[in-house]
């Protein structure tokens, strides 16, 4: 694994899908598929424009996530990986993704992308079940994904992501297990699961204010999350990441990055970067985006620099997300050692301590956020 | 000053009975405030009190009034408190009038407050002027009111001056029957000095300024004077008359009223009540009579909200401590709440008052636990020890016996609501005494019933069971006996100290399951399961659970959701910095509160 502070990873967000999920509310958009050359081309603009930025390459990791990126056609991924390479460089054992959709896959698509340069698909599978893809409005089967691994092997792809989500309204736990044991029997490098949460604006949510979508209950939460770690660690899935896991030496590089401080850059709509402690993001909406770079002016909507003790907070409860835990430093471990309430989660069984290493058990992966501003709490609490 | 051309008088009104008005209307009329000075309701100058409609402190004004005689009269108008938290500085301004003006809303009627204040003035041999006001208003009903007086007082409908404050009707002939109906000042200036305080303030430049009334003798500058009750000298540095402001004079002579100040800087050297004396007589002068210090009756703890505001509560109670004798504090310590104050109050009001003052005049934010009364301790070895804290309770096995106070209070009520308050006060340990009916649709009721039980939502239950139309009174009567114990709440275990309550043993379990339902509806899920129970002595008498989270974590947390993230974990955590830690689990403010709003 590369030392998160050599890392410098891009982030491509291709904004487009074919229509909006109910459950979704990331910034995408359905139709303008006359603005996708535009906006390619918008996008290798501002990845010139950061040039400044070339003494940090070669690029380790490029993530293209969306929206669904797999829209594009596999020359204008090129032309992306293309001017990225020319500005920063791209390491010749460089991870690059591209998140797919099932219906997306075909083989000479998959082909032309492999030979683009992208060597790790992220396929959107959501489920195999499907009542329950029917659920999440998704415009896909059961069968379209099956097929699109397929494709995605014959294409050559060793390093393929699958998500899957878990708590979809209405669905038994029998569903969910199912998912997951076909899953299994695909054999993915990497799986990624969610729990399906109901974000504000979306029509999920608006159906649930109406009392027309009843969401899945705690208990029943917790036992689907509880579950496949414990499934996915017997099928030999290393639990990485709070929502992570993966075959040994196949965790997701660029993803890693972000738990662990890496400076990356963001390019495209909403994208966010972090350079050299300083965090940064896109404008939102897409005309202005494009018209920002098309006239030469930077698309940034906003920007923050954290303050050391922030940063350091931020820094802690990232890692905390992850197997490897945080690191604490002496007068943290003394601060939280000295904490009642820290005792009490030791003797919970929530948190392991390996000093200075703290890492959540798999019972404190289902409570990451309470224990996160627990540990912020008392820390702040140290350092009045 | 020729004390046959003073009068001294004082208004009785219910709240909102139009007091405040008719007192600018006299302002008004005897030119003492010119329009353009003329601010509404002039006496009462707290925004407190002018939300409330209800005049805390007492002040006073002189007015000079030429009447059809001819004459020039001086007007002396004393301001009374309006609550019955102050019954004792009512008597004190009370004692310092001939006559007092009765005033009624013909829309209302006569209320419990009115006859108690009537009572106490006629107890003080004052010259009743009964004033019939708001006869404008379409709904009054003058005969109905004139019969309800003529029930109280006697006398006949021709005695009453029928008035529309707000409009000005009337008001002229108000100013006729103080100058004919009230007595001027007994008392001889050449005398051994005599003055009754009968309010003070602080003032932050000259210190305690005492309201006067000179009873016999006259005060003079220079002299030196003794504080009787307080056996306190001071030499007097300034004398003078109160129009809207203190106007400085040489003297004040027998029947005057007016203001002292003598350089006190504690405020309890200046005791309302107390009289003032000259110094090198004071073992030849008797004092004026019914001076008593003034005993809290209700306690709470205060804490601050935030644990670092403690030196800023305390300067801020001690600020209101320089101007409210009767509110005491003393720095006590919660396991639940930290640092705080065990404070005493004269009554519900007060302690509202107080709250509201120290969070609005003071800016800080409080939480205040369950009020409770003091209660008298009677140990088997015979000591009797005071208790203000329920947590101050000796153990179990010392106590004989837990005497508690007993108010005599009065409830004036339509007589269809006769039945409902009858089972609100059987619910609250009431023992009836006697009904008078002041005519068929109006029935004063006696009881008898322990303060511990009225300082709970009792007024807004006495107002939701009559619609309004009850009004209440009371003074203490006694301390008794009472079969009281002590209930705990324990959260997981461990005593929630700032929610134990003495409480009479028959309504213990209702008030147990109904405290930990509600603070299983206050106190939010999280890491820890929280067991809240209701205990008294080793034995639980009610739990619920608050049970733990069972998952807590958002799923995605890459490169554009960090930020988002943080500042969601920064918002739960302020909100849980906001919460007081107990043990591994934490307790909303909230639920300190929780306990004031349950009925039993």
């Amino acid at each position: 694994m590369i030392s998160p502070a050599q890392s410098f990873g891009l982030y491509v967000h291709i904004p487009f899908c074919p229509q909006r999920c109910p459950y979704c509310a990331f910034t995408i958009l359905t139709g303008h598929t006359a603005l996708y050359d535009r906006y390619v081309e918008a996008v290798c603009t501002e990845i010139r424009s950061w040039q400044s930025l070339a003494h940090k390459g070669p690029l380790q990791t490029v993530f293209f996530g969306g929206g669904t990126p797999s829209l594009l056609a596999p020359a204008q991924v090129q032309r992306i990986l293309d001017t990225a390479a020319v500005t920063f460089g791209i390491a010749p054992d460089a991870e690059i993704t591209l998140e797919a959709n099932p219906t997306t896959a075909d083989a000479e698509k998959f082909a032309a992308l492999r030979a683009s340069g992208c060597n790790r698909l992220s396929l959107g599978v959501q489920s195999f079940n499907d009542t329950d893809l029917k659920t999440l409005g998704r415009w896909h089967s059961a069968a379209d994904a099956t097929a699109a691994y397929a494709t995605a092997r014959q294409a050559e792809f060793t390093n393929v992501n699958m998500d899957v989500i878990f708590s979809i309204p209405g669905a038994p736990r029998q569903h969910w297990q199912a998912t997951v044991h076909t899953l299994l029997g695909l054999g993915p490098e990497h799986i990624s699961t969610y729990s399906l949460t109901i974000e504000e604006g979306t029509r999920f949510a608006r159906r649930y204010h109406q009392g027309r979508l009843a969401p899945v209950s705690e208990d029943d939460d917790a036992w689907a999350y509880a579950w496949v770690m414990e499934t996915l660690a017997a099928a030999g899935y290393e639990h990485y990441e709070v929502s992570n896991f993966a075959r040994p030496g196949y965790r997701s590089h660029h993803n890693w990055g972000y738990w662990h401080g890496a400076d990356y850059l963001g390019v495209g709509l909403s994208a966010h970067s972090l350079l050299d402690g300083q965090r940064h993001w896109n404008l939102r909406a897409i005309r202005a985006y494009i018209t920002a770079v098309e006239t030469g002016r930077a698309p940034c909507a906003g920007s923050e620099l954290l303050d050391p003790l922030t940063a350091r907070h931020e820094h802690l409860w990232l890692q905390l997300r992850t197997c490897e835990g945080a690191t604490l430093q002496p007068l943290e471990l003394q601060t939280l050692l000295s904490a009642p309430k820290f005792q009490a989660m030791l003797e919970a069984g929530l948190v392991h301590l390996e000093a200075p290493r703290l890492r959540l058990t798999p019972s404190g992966f289902l409570l990451a956020d309470a224990i996160g501003v627990e540990v912020l709490i008392l820390l702040e609490g140290g350092s009045q | 000053m020729d004390v046959s051309h003073i009068r001294n008088f004082c208004i009785i009104a219910h709240i909102d009975h139009g007091k405040s008005t008719l007192a600018d209307r006299l302002l008004e009329l005897t030119a003492t405030l010119s329009p353009q000075q003329m601010q509404d309701q002039v006496l009462d100058n707290m925004d407190l009190e002018r939300e409330r409609g209800i005049t805390i402190k007492a002040h006073a004004v002189r007015m000079h009034y030429r009447a059809r005689d001819g004459q020039e009269y001086v007007l002396n108008l004393i301001d009374t408190p309006g609550h019955v938290d102050f019954t004792y500085e009512v008597s004190r301004s009370l004692a310092a009038c001939e006559g007092a003006l009765l005033v009624v809303d013909t829309t209302q009627g006569v209320e419990a407050q009115t006859v108690s204040n009537l009572l106490l003035a006629m107890e003080h041999d004052l010259a009743i002027i009964p004033i019939l006001n708001k006869i404008d208003m379409p709904a009054a009903q003058v005969e109905a009111v004139q019969r309800q007086v003529i029930d109280l007082m006697g006398g006949t409908p021709d005695d009453m001056l029928l008035v529309s404050a707000k409009q000005g009707i009337g008001v002229e002939e108000v100013l006729e029957a103080i100058v004919a109906r009230i007595p001027p000042p007994a008392g001889a200036s050449d005398s051994s000095l005599r003055v009754l305080i009968f309010d003070s303030l602080y003032d932050h430049y000259r210190g305690v300024i005492c309201f006067v009334r000179v009873v016999d003798g006259t005060l003079r500058k220079g002299m030196k004077v003794r504080f009787y009750a307080a056996g306190r000298e001071y030499e007097v540095e300034e004398v003078g008359i109160l129009r809207l402001q203190r106007l400085e004079t040489e003297s004040l002579s027998a029947g005057e009223v007016g203001y002292l100040i003598a350089g006190v800087r504690v405020i309890a050297d200046a005791r309302v009540g107390d009289t003032v004396v000259e110094a090198q007589r004071a073992q030849q002068v008797i004092p004026l009579p019914g001076y008593r210090p003034l005993k809290p009756m209700v306690f709470s703890g205060l804490y601050p909200v935030d644990s670092e505001d403690y030196d800023g509560l305390r300067h801020a109670m001690e600020r209101l401590r320089l101007n409210d004798a009767a509110f005491s504090f003393e720095p006590e310590t919660s396991v639940a709440l930290g640092f705080g104050f065990r404070c005493g109050y004269l009554g519900l009001l007060h302690m509202e008052i107080v709250q509201e003052r120290l969070e609005r005049e003071h800016d800080v934010e409080i939480i205040t636990t369950v009020p409770n009364v003091r209660y008298e301790v009677v140990k088997h070895d015979g000591t009797v020890v005071e208790i203000e804290n329920p947590a101050a309770l000796p153990p179990a096995n010392d106590i004989e016996a837990i005497r508690e106070p007993i108010l005599s209070a009065q409830v004036l009520v339509p007589a269809e609501y006769i039945g409902n308050v009858m089972q609100l006060f059987n619910e609250r340990r009431g023992v009836y005494l006697n009904t008078e009916y002041l005519n068929a649709s109006r029935a004063l009721l006696h009881y008898e019933i322990p303060l511990a039980e009225i300082v709970t939502d009792f007024y807004d239950r006495l107002k939701s069971v009559s619609r309004g139309y009850a009004s209440f009174d009371y003074e203490p009567k006694a301390m008794r006996p009472a079969d009281l114990v002590k209930l705990d709440i324990l959260i997981n275990g461990d005593p929630m100290d700032a929610l134990s309550a003495i409480i009479h043993r028959d309504k213990a379990h209702e008030w147990g399951r109904e405290l930990c339902h509600r603070l299983k509806d206050l106190i939010p899920r999280q890491m820890f399961e929280v067991i809240i129970q209701a205990a008294i002595g080793s034995r639980v008498i009610a739990r619920e659970v608050v049970r733990a989270f069972r998952k807590n974590v958002v799923a995605k947390c890459y490169g554009g959701d960090i930020t988002r993230k943080r500042k969601l974990l920064s918002k739960q955590k302020e909100g849980k910095k906001r919460m007081k830690q107990l043990g591994k689990v934490e307790i909303p403010q909230e639920a300190f509160l929780a306990a004031l709003k349950i009925e039993t």
